[in-house]
C-alpha cells in the first residue's frame, strides 16, 4: 500500500472513530501489516494537522489516536454545546484520582489511610464519571474491592498510557534526604 | 481582628482532613518537617479544633483521631526527653505520612492542569444508538435493582399472600423463556411486572445473577436511567443439575 493511501484510510477512519483509533485495528481491516509504513502515515498527518490555523489535532492517547479540538477551542466549543460538558472535579476528586492512578490496584482502606481522612462519597463520583473501575478483589480479610483508572481517565487527562502521568521521581528525592 | 479570625475560620473548611490542615499549620508557622515541634503543633490544632467547634461546625471524627495521635507523641517526647537517635522518634511515622500526602497533593495540581488544558478537548461523540453501558460496576447494577424496587413498591397493591415460595429453577426457566430470542436488550423491569410478591422480585434477581453467571443472558444499564436491560444469549446447558438451587 502506498503512503498516499494509507493516509486517507487513516484521515478518514479518524473522522468517523467515537473512541481511540487503534492502529493494529486499521491494520487488521486493510489486511496491510506494514507497521512502519503506517506510522510514517501518522505522523504526516500528525504534522498536517499541528499547523497554527488548525482547530482541530492529531492525539496520541490511550495507545489510540484521535482527532481533538484543539484545547484554545474550549470556549467556542462550549458556547456552542451551550453546556459545560467537562466536569469539575474538586480538589479531593484530584487527590483520589493521583492516589489511584499511582499505586493501582488499591483499596478504600489505603486510599483513606493515605488522605487521612474518609474517600468513600469521591470514589462514587469518579466512579460514575467513569475515571475509575473495580478491577478486582484484594485477597485478605473482608476482600475489599480494588480500584484503577479507566481508558476514558487517559483520554480525559491526554495520556497515552499510565507511563506518561507526571513523574514521581523529584518528590521521592526529597523523601531520601 | 475579628475579620482576621473569620478568615481563618473559613478557610477551615477547605481541608482535606487532619493532614492538609497539620501541613497548613507547619507551613503557616515555618516548621522544619523533619524535626517538628510537637508541643506547639498541638497547640495550633487545638485552638483550629475549637474555632470549629465555636462555628458550630461538626468536626469529622478524622480530625479528633488525629488530635489524639498528636497528644500520644507529645507524651512519648516529654518521657523520652531530648534523644538524639532519629529511630525511635515517636513523630517519625506522622512525618512520613504527611510527606507521602504532600506529595499525593502536588500530584493533584499537577493531573488538574493537565484536566484544565486536556479535559477541554472535544471528539467526536459517540452515537446516539449507544445508549447502554457494558462495563458495568456492582454499585452500578445495586443501583439500578433499588430503583427498580422503588418503582414497583408505587403500584404494589394489598394481594393475597402466596403460598407457594418460588423458586429459583422455575423462575430461571420463566425468564428465559419471557426474553425475545432476537438477542434485543429487554427492560428487567417488563419481566418484574409479571410477578406478584416481593419474595418472586427476589428471587427473580437471584435467577438473573445465575443466568448470567451461566452465560445464558447478557445484562447492560442504560446510561443515565440506569435500568437494567437483559440480553438473552443462549438456552440453559442440558446437563445443567438443578439440585443445586432450591
Amino acid at each position: 500500500m502506498e503512503l498516499k493511501e494509507r493516509i486517507s484510510i487513516l484521515e478518514a477512519l479518524l473522522l468517523v472513530s467515537p473512541k481511540p483509533l487503534k492502529i493494529n485495528q486499521v491494520m487488521e481491516i486493510c489486511q496491510d501489516g506494514d507497521q512502519k509504513g503506517w506510522e510514517e502515515a501518522l505522523s504526516f498527518l500528525e504534522k498536517h494537522f499541528n499547523e497554527e490555523h488548525n482547530g482541530i489535532m492529531l492525539q496520541r492517547v490511550a495507545t489510540g489516536i484521535r482527532l481533538i479540538t484543539k484545547p484554545q477551542m474550549e470556549e467556542y466549543v462550549k458556547s456552542f454545546y451551550q453546556k459545560n460538558l467537562k466536569h469539575n472535579f474538586s480538589r479531593a476528586a484530584f487527590e483520589v484520582l493521583a492516589i489511584i492512578a499511582y499505586n493501582q490496584p488499591i483499596t478504600i482502606p489505603e486510599i483513606n489511610a493515605i488522605r487521612g481522612i474518609s474517600s468513600g462519597g469521591v470514589i462514587k463520583t469518579l466512579l460514575e464519571k467513569k475515571m475509575i473501575k473495580i478491577t478486582g478483589r484484594k485477597n485478605v480479610v473482608g476482600k475489599p474491592f480494588l480500584f484503577g483508572t479507566t481508558e476514558e481517565f487517559l483520554i480525559r487527562f491526554g495520556l497515552n498510557s499510565l507511563k506518561d502521568l507526571p513523574k514521581i521521581e523529584e518528590f521521592n528525592a526529597l523523601e531520601a534526604e | 481582628m475579628a475579620s482576621l479570625e473569620e478568615n481563618l475560620i473559613f478557610s477551615i473548611e477547605k481541608f482535606q482532613g487532619p493532614l492538609d490542615l497539620l501541613l497548613h499549620l507547619i507551613r503557616k508557622e515555618e516548621m522544619d518537617i523533619f524535626d517538628i515541634p510537637v508541643i506547639r503543633l498541638v497547640e495550633q490544632y487545638e485552638s483550629y479544633l475549637q474555632k470549629m467547634r465555636d462555628l458550630n461546625l461538626s468536626i469529622a471524627a478524622e480530625y479528633i483521631y488525629m488530635l489524639s495521635v498528636l497528644l500520644n507523641i507529645k507524651a512519648k517526647m516529654l518521657i523520652k526527653g531530648k534523644s538524639e537517635e532519629k529511630e525511635d522518634d515517636p513523630r517519625t511515622p506522622l512525618v512520613l505520612k504527611l510527606m507521602e500526602y504532600e506529595k499525593i497533593k502536588k500530584l493533584a495540581d499537577e493531573l488538574k492542569e493537565i484536566y484544565t488544558i486536556w479535559g477541554g478537548t472535544y471528539s467526536r461523540e459517540e452515537k446516539e444508538e449507544i445508549l447502554f453501558i457494558e462495563d458495568v460496576n456492582i454499585y452500578q447494577i445495586v443501583e439500578a435493582f433499588n430503583n427498580i424496587l422503588k418503582k414497583l413498591k408505587l403500584r404494589e397493591k394489598p394481594s393475597f399472600i402466596s403460598v407457594k415460595r418460588p423458586s429459583i429453577k422455575e423462575m430461571m426457566v420463566s425468564l428465559l423463556n419471557f426474553l425475545p430470542k432476537n438477542k434485543k436488550p429487554f427492560p428487567f423491569y417488563d419481566f418484574l411486572l409479571t410477578l406478584k410478591s416481593g419474595l418472586e422480585v427476589i428471587t427473580a434477581f437471584l435467577s438473573m445473577l445465575e443466568l448470567i453467571r451461566l452465560g445464558s443472558i447478557k445484562y447492560l444499564i442504560k446510561d443515565g436511567k440506569d435500568e437494567i436491560y437483559l440480553i438473552y444469549l443462549k438456552d440453559l446447558p442440558k446437563d445443567l443439575i438443578f439440585g443445586e438451587y432450591s
